[in-house]
């Protein structure tokens, strides 16, 4: 049934540096979380991904959004009927980079 | 003493306030932005002045069975004449063209003298990012490209695989019921 929906999201929650990642829908209902995320995540993620998509209307390409708080970052893209947010981790030579 | 003082006052600027706007309605020959376009619309009600001379209940007392539905008709028909408001019957009184752009050049005229006198609050940009603390951090941070590399891939895979979500029945999903 959603086995494949499962697949994608593990492959993409098994990469470089990402925590988790998450699927919503039109309403902003969680199809499917991956990883240390949190699924009520969705509702918000739909919501900002709604917002931003606001400043360029005629844009054909959807936008993606890139939220920093301290050593993680939160990427939200929306496109069509869904929402996909993935959290990242800066890795830990970047970070002591930017620490000095 | 100064806090009834004050108070005093106050009410003596209202009723100065008051005095005023009765002063510019009180001219009815000289029409001005204050003048009430439908003037006193019920004494010009002529189903009022019928129902208050009482000739319907005096026409039709024969035909009326108690006093009591007669009192409650009548009641009835004196507010339905109190809230009626008979336009055609008042005095109208058209504008000429002429007046009609006269009172507008008039009236945008007051608009504006009033929109001078008032203190325009000074216009202060407001920037988003103002009450951020240290915001040129925050606009420092870099966008990588690997972060819009995996979303674009995720985001095409998820569009595929949420197309092939069905769902798979195990059992008769249509349950007959036992109608006689």
């Amino acid at each position: 049934m959603e086995s494949q929906l499962e697949k994608v999201l593990a492959e993409i929650a098994a990469r470089q540096d990402t925590v988790g990642a998450l699927l919503a829908n039109r309403q902003g209902l969680c199809l499917g979380a991956k990883g240390n995320i949190n699924p009520s995540v969705s509702g918000i993620g739909m919501a900002i991904s709604e917002q931003v998509a606001k400043l360029e209307p005629n844009s054909a390409v959807p936008a993606t959004i890139c939220l920093y708080s301290g050593n993680m970052r939160c990427v939200i893209q929306k496109d069509g009927e869904i929402t996909g947010v993935i959290f990242k981790q800066q890795a830990a030579a970047q970070a002591g980079s930017a620490a000095n | 003493m100064d806090y009834i003082h004050s108070v005093w006052n106050y009410l003596a600027s209202i009723c100065n306030c008051w005095q005023c706007t009765e002063d510019t309605g009180a001219q009815p020959n000289e029409p001005n932005e204050r003048t009430h376009l439908l003037v006193d619309p019920v004494n010009h009600s002529p189903a009022l002045r019928r129902s208050n001379s009482d000739g319907l209940s005096n026409d039709y007392a024969h035909s009326l069975p108690k006093k009591d539905d007669q009192t409650a008709l009548s009641r009835l028909v004196q507010n339905t004449a109190i809230n009626m408001i008979n336009v055609g019957a008042m005095d109208c009184h058209s504008l000429e063209h002429q007046e009609y752009t006269d009172r507008i050049r008039l009236y945008s005229q007051r608009l504006h003298q009033q929109w001078n006198n008032v203190q325009h609050p000074s216009v202060i940009l407001k920037g988003l990012l103002k009450d951020v603390p240290s915001h040129q951090f925050y606009l420092a941070k870099p966008l990588y490209a690997e972060d819009t590399a995996q979303m674009k891939a995720f985001i095409e895979k998820a569009h595929v695989s949420v197309s092939h979500i069905q769902i798979d029945h195990k059992e008769a999903v249509v349950v007959p019921f036992r109608i006689p």
